[in-house]
């Protein structure tokens, strides 16, 4: 890991829950971007640069699965680890979500705030998966 | 249909009293015979051929009774040869045996009582008549020899004739009252069974509808007559995954009565219909068999179940996000603890235990909505054991380790391949684990896998935890069922886990089961066996089980 902070792009429109994600984890050290709707989620994928994307499923304009479809697909943003964060938590969504390449799925509510940071740490220590796994 | 049988009945009584009179009325012409003129040679020829022709007659109603299925043309035919007879007879018959053969014939269509008196009157009226007139030549000594033997005979059928429809008669009053009933018993039965919302159709051994209600009618929505229709030509069903259904064979394979479950149907206006079959099978005398099929549609009750699980699933889903929310700013506020006044440290602290404690609760009365809506969804497929344990294990080791307790798994070898649904017992282990888990505060939870005599697999989750008392024991997979009071817990459960681990067991035909000693840690067992049918029946057999069990120890 490189010495600059690691970077997270928060994609969710619930601002409120944003703005405490922003507040907690630059608190825990990372550089944090906030998008709020699928739209807009690659455009501040490519300006911003980050190692991770929590990214909620249920977005206005384009929804959560469509964007990590694209993030997949774009050469650029492939190798982008991908965390979907979401209320949806069936097991159609879960497997949906990781046949179109989520790194890790987790349901709001369902996990802690503390156990989320520990778990991006976890994530961004590894080495990027999808790169070591095709290189 | 009842009404056809008096119908029967009387044209049974119009052959009878053909037949009655048929003997009578060639005698009464024999007898007229002058014996000393030539024709008698030929009149006795067609004399002993009718009566040849009704032996014949007889013989051929009994074992072709469809030749002669038309009563009314047999009855012309006879009365042909009655008129043969006449014309044969003519020149040596007198006008007045003649026109009495006729008004008889005629009597005989009436063939009632009051027909033979009329004929009778007439006959005489006119016997009367002719004489006072003289339009025909006086009668002769020979003639009335004739005319007396005549009268005797017809006097004597005619009392015969008389016995025989008093008989019918009160048969026939009987029959009409028992016809008057059945009518009227059946348009009861037949107005009930059409008052029923619900479809009932009576098919034959071959499928055909033999009877069927007006909800079926409407079911089908057909225009044309159903009965002798093939049933799965009239209602083509389907399983939810779109396989054909063929009712009849569903009904062939049925003991006694059966209820099928979830059959869809598409109605007239294209819209999907569930369909629920309830089929009796019954033998008749003749040892055939027929079917009285229920038909209930579900359609409505079923979207009411799926608007229950609809609402349980968006209610959920819609407190997932303030929950997170309030957890995530009681988290980030409690970063700065060493800054806050030590009770608005409590506070905040027991504030963020029971919103984590409402998580647990949304999240396994979600799951419990899920397992309930996917009960016919759900694949069974062969189980990865070892992945599946790993997994388990993987994601409780750091829980474990923080705590202090040592958590090891081992496998017995031989393991087999079992087929079921990877989701509810990867729920179901998550769930034991984490419980043995919870409730241990020293030593060790150890997760052991084995096969099982019947070849299925048996998962032990053995913890050195504070054991279960022998009370607490039987109530241990009931709903909402907590070892502590919920107020004074120093575990966080939602008191769902087990009840939960009950209800996605019994859907993949597992077992689930304790035994414990207070202080002695316990050990859960869950029995899977070799290939699950998914069943969406309560809990309550296996809880049974689960009791007795419990008893035993």
């Amino acid at each position: 890991m490189s010495k600059s902070k690691p970077k997270i792009l928060i994609v969710d429109d619930d601002e409120v829950l944003a703005d405490l994600y922003r507040m907690r984890l630059e608190m825990e050290g990372f550089e944090i971007s906030v998008v709020s709707d699928g739209e807009h989620a690659l455009e501040g994928i490519l300006e911003f640069k980050p190692d991770l994307v929590l990214l909620d499923l249920m977005l206005p304009k384009m929804s959560g699965f469509d964007v990590l479809k694209l993030i997949r697909r774009t050469p650029a943003t492939s190798k982008i680890r991908v965390l979907v964060f979401s209320a949806l938590g069936d097991l159609d969504d879960r497997k949906r979500a990781a046949i179109f390449g989520a790194d890790d799925y987790e349901v709001k509510s369902e996990i802690s705030l503390a156990d989320m940071v520990a778990k991006l740490r976890e994530l961004l220590t590894l080495p990027q998966a999808k790169e070591t796994r095709e290189g | 249909m009842p009404n056809t049988i008096p119908q029967n009945q009387e044209s049974n009584k119009l052959e009878r009293a053909a037949l009655t009179f048929r003997p009578f009325l060639i005698c009464l012409v024999a007898v007229t015979i002058p014996w000393h003129i030539p024709q008698t040679m030929a009149l006795f020829a067609i004399v002993v051929g009718m009566t040849l022709f009704y032996c014949f007659r007889l013989l051929t109603l009994k074992s072709h009774q469809k030749f002669f299925e038309s009563q009314a043309a047999a009855l012309v035919i006879d009365n042909i040869f009655v008129s043969l007879l006449l014309f044969a007879a003519g020149p040596v018959i007198t006008v007045y045996s003649g026109l009495f053969v006729i008004t008889l014939i005629a009597a005989t269509y009436w063939y009632r009582l009051r027909g033979m008196l009329i004929s009778l009157i007439a006959q005489l009226a006119v016997i009367t008549l002719t004489n006072t007139v003289a339009f025909y030549p006086p009668i002769t000594l020979g003639l009335t020899r004739s005319m007396i033997v005549g009268l005797g005979l017809f006097i004597g059928v005619g009392f015969i004739v008389e016995q025989l429809t008093r008989n019918e008669h009160q048969e026939r009053v009987l029959l009409s009252q028992m016809a008057e009933q059945n009518r009227l018993e059946s348009s009861n039965l037949l107005a009930l069974v059409n008052s029923m919302p619900d479809a009932v159709v009576l098919l034959d051994d071959d499928g055909k509808v033999q009877l069927a209600n007006a909800a079926f009618g409407d079911l089908i929505q057909s225009e044309q007559s159903i009965v002798g229709q093939n049933i799965d030509k009239l209602l083509a069903l389907h399983s939810p995954k779109k396989d054909s259904i063929s009712l009849i064979n569903l009904a062939r394979s049925d003991e006694k009565t059966m209820r099928h479950r979830g059959l869809m149907a598409v109605s007239a206006s294209g819209a999907e219909v569930g369909l629920e079959a309830t089929i009796t099978p019954n033998t008749l005398k003749d040892s055939t068999h027929h079917y009285i099929v229920l038909l209930k549609d579900v359609t409505n009750e079923k979207s009411l179940d799926e608007q229950r699980q609809e609402f349980i699933s968006v209610a959920s889903h819609e407190l997932r996000t303030p929950l997170g929310i309030a957890e995530a700013a009681l988290s980030t506020m409690l970063l700065g603890k060493k800054d806050m006044k030590p009770e608005a440290v409590t506070l905040a602290e027991q504030a963020q235990r029971n919103v984590i404690f409402l998580a647990a609760l949304v999240k396994d009365i979600t799951t419990l909505a899920e397992a309930q809506r996917d009960a016919l969804t759900v694949e069974i497929k062969p189980l990865q054991v070892r992945p599946l344990v790993e997994q388990v294990y993987k994601d409780f080791l750091p829980v474990a380790t923080n705590k202090g307790i040592v958590l090891k798994v081992q496998y017995l070898p031989d393991l087999p391949t079992v087929l079921t649904t990877e989701h509810h017992v990867h729920e179901i282990m998550e769930n034991l684990v984490s419980n043995a888990i919870k409730y241990t505060k020293e030593g060790g939870v150890t997760i052991t896998v084995r096969p099982t005599p019947a070849g299925g697999i048996l998962f032990s989750i053995a913890d050195s935890g504070i054991g279960i008392s022998a009370a607490n024991q039987s109530k241990l997979f009931t709903k909402f069922f907590r070892a502590e009071d919920y107020r004074t817990r120093e575990t966080g459960g939602t008191g769902l886990g087990l009840y939960l681990c009950l209800e996605l067991a019994n859907r993949i035909n597992a077992h689930i089961w304790a035994q414990s000693k207070l202080n002695h840690g316990s050990t859960f067992f869950l029995e899977i066996p070799p290939v699950s049918h998914l069943s969406r029946d309560s809990g309550q057999v296996v809880q049974a089980k689960v009791k007795s069990l419990v008893d035993q120890l």
